[in-house]
């Protein structure tokens, strides 16, 4: 019994292959990626891919619910559900991104002997899918604040996307970097959410950036997650400007954190392509 | 392995006897395209399969079924044909809608067996094992593999010297990073001995 299929397939050695040929190749192996690691990290539970809706909802009432006990009222004009998912999504979306993209690249390395697969593409995989996930999250959230609570806003569209994008960009671009530093020592992995705690904390879930003090703003304004909430708050309500946000700040740090992964992974490349 | 030259014709059934820890396993995954050469260039004209039988690509949550799918589709191909014959081959019955995770070495090595055996490449590699099962299974295993490889070429790196010499037309020594042509298995066997 031979198998029927006799279309030459696999890695491609010299062969020429068109620019359109090879960009249709590249987007059907990272589909598949993805597909791959949504499959396996929900299958085999009765809940699935609503576990990815649980954790920021928990979160978000959690906090809402400590907001209430402690009597912090929303420092802008604007309901606690769309305060707090303005905050706590982009840093969901920067920490989950973190961690799939550390995971997945250990989990996925072998399928680098599969069509082509290299590193960076199981970190694009990776990267892309928490963002897709986050983005469907995020419309779930806000279309079930407004058929719940009869709350919505977002007055720029474009905007608050493009800072929810900032955040995953930066949670991506980490996730790149800790990967790199990971072939210096195994250790980063431990290091890592030691370096990120302060970040819950620091990154204006919880406030806005025009509540704190000058001399603390001075500094707190290079946080880059920080600048990615307040560029994403400032887009979404009408009611609210930040001092502070500019998206160069966000950016020449996804800048930074690439290069610096790019340059150690070129100074470590080496036989072992342990990801 | 340094400084090396070599050539692996088309079609040419090359197996490479080793001893342990020799670099067998970095041979293979330089000619996968896993690892890339510190210096020099490796050339491959022609597709490369991974090595034969490699389950390493499995998700273990994922049935044996859509693994198989997953792993076809990185190809852009139809999954329908391999699918079934990859559940024929490999003789997993039901289980093979079963999780990865529920399978034992055999049936893990059976399934990564008949996966390889689905696809058509130009160039196929072997790591040291390519039966899997019992005695009845590794014959199987074997008349699929001289059918697959019968016009291909085929490199099968191994500490076997029997397996290498009832798969391959011809054997070279991995001795110390280097390889080394040999006239037959007999040379490649004295070769590596006297080495050792």
């Amino acid at each position: 019994m031979i198998s029927p299929y006799s279309t030459p397939v696999g890695k491609s050695g010299t062969d020429q292959q068109s620019s359109i040929t090879l960009l249709i190749q590249w987007y059907g192996s990272l589909r598949a990626l993805m597909v791959r690691e949504v499959r396996a990290r929900f299958s085999g539970d009765p809940l699935g891919y609503t576990w990815a809706f649980v954790t920021p909802l928990v979160w978000i009432a959690s906090i809402a619910v400590i907001f209430s006990l402690v009597g912090r009222l929303t420092p802008i004009h604007t309901d606690i559900i769309s305060f707090l998912i303005a905050g706590m999504l982009p840093y969901t979306i920067f920490r989950t991104t973190i961690s799939a993209t550390m995971r997945i690249s250990k989990a996925q390395k072998n399928m680098r002997y599969f069509a082509n697969i290299s590193a960076n593409d199981i970190l694009v995989a990776s990267t892309l899918m928490e963002l897709m996930n986050a983005i469907l999250i995020y419309i779930v959230l806000m279309a079930g604040n407004e058929l719940i609570f009869s709350h919505f806003e977002v007055a720029d569209p474009a905007m608050t996307m493009f800072g929810f994008t900032l955040a995953w960009g930066l949670g991506a671009s980490f996730g790149h970097m800790a990967v790199a530093f990971t072939q210096i020592s195994e250790a980063t992995v431990r290091f890592v959410p030691i370096l990120l705690r302060p970040m819950f904390w620091l990154s204006g879930i919880f406030f806005v950036a025009n509540e704190l003090p000058g001399g603390l703003l001075n500094v707190m304004q290079y946080n880059p997650l920080l600048q990615a909430i307040e560029i994403m708050r400032s887009a979404s309500f009408l009611g609210y400007s930040s001092r502070i946000a500019d998206p160069l700040i966000p950016l020449a740090w996804i800048v930074g954190m690439n290069l610096t992964a790019v340059l150690i992974k070129t100074l470590t490349a080496k036989k072992q392509y342990n990801i | 392995m340094h400084n090396q030259t070599f050539d692996i014709l088309d079609g040419q059934h090359l197996g490479v006897l080793t001893g342990p820890a020799a670099g067998k396993t970095t041979l293979i995954r330089l000619l996968a395209g896993v690892e890339e050469t510190d210096e020099g260039s490796l050339i491959i004209t022609g597709t490369t399969s991974w090595p034969i039988g490699m389950a390493a690509g499995f998700h273990p949550e994922l049935t044996g079924e859509e693994n198989v799918r997953m792993l076809v589709s990185l190809y852009n191909l139809v999954d329908k044909e391999i699918t079934c014959f990859c559940h024929e081959f490999s003789e997993l019955g039901e289980s093979f809608f079963q999780p990865i995770k529920t399978y034992s070495s055999g049936m893990r090595a059976a399934l990564g067996f008949a996966l390889s055996m689905s696809l058509d490449f130009d160039i196929y590699i072997a790591d040291e094992n390519v039966g899997v099962g019992n005695e009845e299974f590794r014959a199987k295993c074997e008349v699929m593999l001289e059918a697959r490889i019968a016009n291909k070429t085929f490199v099968f790196a191994s500490r076997n010297q029997r397996a290498l010499e009832r798969l391959c037309d011809s054997v070279a020594v991995l001795y110390h990073g280097q390889i080394i042509m040999c006239k037959d298995f007999n040379e490649a066997a004295f070769m590596l001995e006297g080495g050792n």
